[in-house]
């Protein structure tokens, strides 16, 4: 077992900076997940630990030896594909069989190590089929016993759930969950689903342009964002423009353009606010309520613009004054129609207020406000 | 002021350049920095490691050795005389009526004698005439190819399926015996003047090809083929969206096809049709069997053949700068057809073809004109494999219909019986199989590597092993004899033709058929994952345990269909093997002794008909296995 350091690791396509100076302290027997959109730099990250790539800068450390220039071969790590990659001219026990071949281990136990690894992941009995007789879920399954069975120090997955549907997907989620704790392995783990990072991990780097953005706990990213791109990027915040009016430790008030007084909280201890800052207030769509709390909430009354019902709650879009609509989900016994006129409230807590200065997603954020670009 | 080494100053003192221009010289600076060489050594080390720098070198060297340095002597003969740099063999060529025409053209190409009407083409010198048999050769192959592909690809009709397998007939390549046969078939007293002038009088004369038109005669009823089947697969690889977009906007027949279906499928039917140029000016096979007619004697192909004169390596001064002239039209086509040949573009074009093509009912007068088309085409172009077969199986035709004594097995007899003959075919297949071992061995290498690794130069190599394709076979031989036999370091070698021909046979046919096998393969390692390699090696495995284990099984079948292409062409390779087998009789293969046999024996058209009835069975056996159980492309056949 092994702990994972990556010490100033860039590596560049040409002129782009696919991961650019990353520094990243993995623990041991960790699963630690990189998400982030496509091409923000996750899957480069995982494939110079694998040794596919070999950065421009910096180094990769498996414990304390420097596996930077160290050939993909002779790195014992496991890695899981995101299409599984099992060799469609070899039988499941073959595929599983191989990387003990090579470790010229001795026939009969290897027999045994390939048996008891395809019962681990439920594929008892299937060692004699070809992969063209096994399902999606069956090829991951053997995807991931041939990246145990040879016991590496280190396993990598790559989006190794995005080609299943999505009941299977959930149910992998905890099989490999089990099987990491089980064995104990430090685990990479790339996606660029946000559910799957939450659930699975026990610690997320949030990726965005080869940057990492944020390295917490899933509890952590979700509730505590340090700045805009992960509230962004975690659980589709809706952000209000506005000027701080008042700071005062952890809760501070804005006031957006259009005069709405809000009252939150930040994330960031290391920041200091001051009045006349320009910030952006951050809030999910759950935390938005037709009925008024007991205390500490803000009111906004809007107009509702659209509605759909989707089962478990009504998704809204509601015009509270600003240049575009907020994103709600509101409860889905509430009686709304479109046009109505109702208040909206959420808690203080609810409300993160982030920092314009200093955020490179501020104009994004801003011009995503004026409606130059598209909200989803 | 800015200095001239500072990006800006270097800006600065070729402002007076088109942007495109500065670009390239500012980007040709990176060349002069040691950093440049560092970085391009440290990417060669992380890419390629032991093995595949193992396999580059081997196909690297080979090309060198075996096709670069011949050529290069080639060159180097043609504007050199008495060691030193000179024009003067050029000058002898211009100057020369017999390959420039410096008195302008003469013949008559068309003549009418009485009942007679005589088909000929005109005589401008090797030089012009080689080109405008090219250029005739390649546009009626065109229009017959274009329109049967046209048919065949977008029309469903009765009795499709037996058609498509006929068309393909014309593909097997039959050198000599094809031109006999169909010298027999349209002669004086041949079969089809026999049919429709004497007999049905549908004919108001008795046609005669004669000289240059002959040959064009020839190769247009062997190369239509090689057209239709490129453009066949390109108009397959038409996505039929594209179309239906087209009809939906309201283009309809013949409108949508000019407008819509032929752009696109054009880079098909252009690759189809400069290749047939390129192989229409280097067929010699063809231009032997009309050598009687003087003017077929003048083209360049000939020209440089019947100026090497094997046996004691001896070679006319002026026989390399011709083959420098044919060397240059051969590889103007080639350029032209560049991108399209290349292995990189090669796998675009294979991702098509996946949808179900469209297909039409023919209306009742569609039907028609495609029956009548068809009809017409398959009828000549079969008339070739039946000549061969009644040249084969009688000792006589020449003013009968049906030939004299058909049919009858006594060639057979004579021609199994003849140890000559017999070790022919058998060194044939022996050369056939090595080179294909090497042609296996250094095509897996190097697919693999322009497929699989990204390093400035790829494209170099890419080059190296599909210009073969465009490599007039004569320009080789005669550059394998000026370099081997002259070159002191080899004369005392067994690389040297004048001691034994055999180890430059095999690698003339593995640098030859080259292309057909490394472009099979390498668009099987693009249709196959990378990540299937990237598992194993993530497993432990070594870079040649990758390359064993996992990419030759995944892409077996690939290299295969493309290795038994390359193993049928070699069998019927001809300017290399007259040429080199001409300096040693018994290590000769069998495209020489088919030759020789012509030459020497009283029945030589008969015995020789055995011998491509031979390779054609071998041929007819060998696609089959390559359509039917490997299921494999149609380009690979035509190294499209």
């Amino acid at each position: 077992m092994v702990t994972i350091d990556l010490k100033e690791l860039t590596k560049r396509f040409g002129e782009v900076v696919a991961c650019d100076h990353i520094d990243l302290h993995i623990n041991d027997g960790e699963l630690f997940t990189l998400l982030g959109p496509s091409g923000c730099g996750k899957t480069t990250i995982l494939r110079c630990v694998a040794g596919f790539y070999t950065p421009e800068e910096g180094q990769v450390f498996f414990g304390e030896t420097d596996m930077t220039r160290v050939p993909p071969n002779n790195r014992n790590t496991g890695m899981v594909f995101q299409n599984y990659a099992i060799w469609p001219h070899m039988k499941v026990f073959d595929n599983v069989a191989f990387g003990l071949k090579i470790r010229k281990i001795p026939k009969d136990e290897i027999r045994k190590k390939v048996l008891d690894i395809l019962e681990l992941v439920r594929l008892g009995g299937m060692e004699n089929r070809t992969p063209f007789q096994l399902s999606g879920g069956q090829q991951q399954r053997v995807a991931l016993a041939r990246a145990l069975v040879i016991e590496p120090r280190v396993l990598l997955f790559d989006e190794p759930l995005s080609n299943l549907d999505a009941k299977l997907r959930v149910e992998m989620r905890h099989e490999i969950k089990r099987i990491q704790k089980e064995f104990g392995i430090t685990t990479i783990y790339v996606t660029h689903d946000q559910e799957e990072a939450l659930s699975i991990s026990d610690r997320i780097a949030v990726m965005e342009l080869g940057h990492i953005r944020q390295v917490d706990s899933p509890k952590d990213i979700y509730e505590e964002p340090q700045n805009l791109f992960v509230a962004d990027f975690i659980g589709s915040c809706t952000f209000l423009h506005g000027t701080i009016t008042s700071a005062n430790g952890k809760k501070i008030t804005i006031e957006t353009s259009w005069g709405q007084q809000l009252h939150g909280r930040t994330t960031r201890n290391d920041l200091t606010f001051s009045k006349g800052e320009e910030a952006f207030a951050a809030i999910r769509p759950e935390d938005f309520r037709v009925r008024e709390p007991k205390a500490d909430f803000n009111k906004l009354s809007s107009t509702i613009e659209s509605l759909v019902f989707t089962g478990r709650y009504y998704q809204v879009y509601a015009d509270v004054g600003g240049t575009h609509p907020v994103k709600a989900e509101l409860a889905a016994d509430s009686e709304i129609k479109v046009k109505d006129k109702r208040d909206l409230f959420i808690s203080y807590r609810d409300v993160i207020i982030l920092k314009a200065e200093g955020d490179p997603f501020a104009d994004r954020i801003r011009s995503l406000l004026e409606g130059k670009a598209e909200a989803d | 002021m800015a200095s001239i080494l500072s990006k800006e100053g270097f800006k600065l003192r070729f402002s007076g350049f088109s942007n495109r221009t500065r670009d390239w010289i500012l980007s040709g600076r990176k060349f002069f920095h040691f950093e440049y060489y560092k970085e391009l050594l440290h990417q060669f080390r992380s890419q390629m490691g032991v093995f595949s720098s193992i396999q580059l070198a081997a196909v690297i060297l080979v090309f060198i050795f075996f096709m670069v340095l011949p050529l290069l002597a080639v060159i180097g003969s043609a504007f050199t005389a008495n060691g030193v740099f000179s024009l003067i063999w050029f000058r002898i060529i211009f100057t020369d009526p017999r390959f420039w025409p410096v008195n302008g053209c003469t013949g008559v190409p068309i003549q009418i004698v009485g009942d007679y009407l005589y088909i000929r083409g005109v005589d401008c010198g090797a030089i012009i005439n080689s080109i405008y048999v090219g250029l005739s050769t390649t546009l009626i192959s065109t229009l017959i190819g274009v329109t049967l592909a046209f048919f065949m690809a977008r029309y469903d009709f009765h009795g499709k399926s037996i058609l498509r397998i006929l068309i393909l007939v014309p593909i097997l390549s039959t050198p000599f015996v094809s031109a006999i046969a169909i010298q027999k078939i349209f002669g004086e007293f041949g079969m089809l003047n026999l049919l429709f002038y004497d007999i049905l009088r549908i004919l108001p004369f008795r046609v005669i090809f004669e000289g240059l038109a002959a040959v064009i005669l020839v190769q247009s009823l062997h190369f239509f083929s090689l057209v239709y089947l490129s453009t066949y697969a390109a108009f397959l690889a038409i996505d039929p969206s594209l179309e239906e977009q087209g009809e939906n906007m309201g283009a309809k027949g013949f409108g949508l096809f000019r407008k819509i279906t032929l752009p696109l499928a054009l880079p098909g039917i252009e690759a189809g049709a400069i290749l047939t140029f390129i192989l229409s000016v280097e067929d010699l096979g063809t231009l032997i069997v009309f050598e009687s007619d003087p003017v077929v004697r003048r083209t360049i192909t000939y020209q440089v053949y019947s100026l090497i004169f094997a046996p004691t390596g001896a070679i006319n001064p002026i026989a390399p700068a011709l083959s420098v002239i044919l060397l240059l039209i051969a590889m103007i086509g080639f350029l032209l057809i560049r991108r399209y040949m290349s292995l990189r573009h090669y796998a675009m074009m294979s991702k098509g073809g996946t949808w179900n093509p469209r297909l039409n009912k023919p209306k009742w007068w569609q039907y028609i004109a495609i029956y009548g088309f068809i009809g017409v085409v398959l009828f000549f172009a079969l008339l070739t494999p039946l000549g061969i077969l009644f040249l084969a199986f009688s000792t006589e035709w020449g003013t009968t219909v049906i030939p004299v004594n058909f049919p009858t097995v006594i060639n057979f007899f004579q021609v199994f019986t003849d140890p000559l003959v017999l070790q022919s075919i058998f060194n044939s297949l022996f050369y056939s199989t090595v080179a294909i071992i090497l042609i296996v061995v250094l095509a897996t290498g190097a697919a693999y590597i322009v497929a699989r690794k990204n390093l400035p130069g790829i494209g170099g190599l890419d080059l190296l092993v599909t210009i073969p394709i465009a490599l007039p076979g004569i320009v080789i031989a005669m550059g394998y004899f000026l370099f081997f036999v002259r070159i002191p370091l080899f004369a005392s070698s067994i690389l040297n033709p004048l001691i034994t021909a055999m180890p430059l046979l095999i690698l003339a046919f593995t640098i030859r058929k080259f292309p057909f096998t490394v472009r099979s393969t390498f668009a099987g390692l693009q249709q196959t994952n990378v990540e299937y390699e990237e598992a194993a090696e993530n497993l432990g495995a070594s870079r040649a345990r990758v390359f064993a284990g996992i990419v030759i099984p995944l892409v077996a079948v690939s290299v295969l269909s493309g290795a038994m292409m390359s193993f049928v062409y070699c069998m019927s390779e001809v300017s290399v093997s007259l040429v080199l087998g001409g300096v040693n009789p018994s290590q000769a293969p069998l495209t020489w002794k088919m030759a020789d046999i012509l030459y020497q024996v009283a029945a030589g058209s008969h015995h020789a008909a055995v011998l491509g009835l031979l390779l054609m069975i071998i041929q007819i056996i060998i696609i089959t296995i390559v359509n039917v159980v490997l299921k494999s492309r149609t380009e690979s056949m035509v190294g499209l």
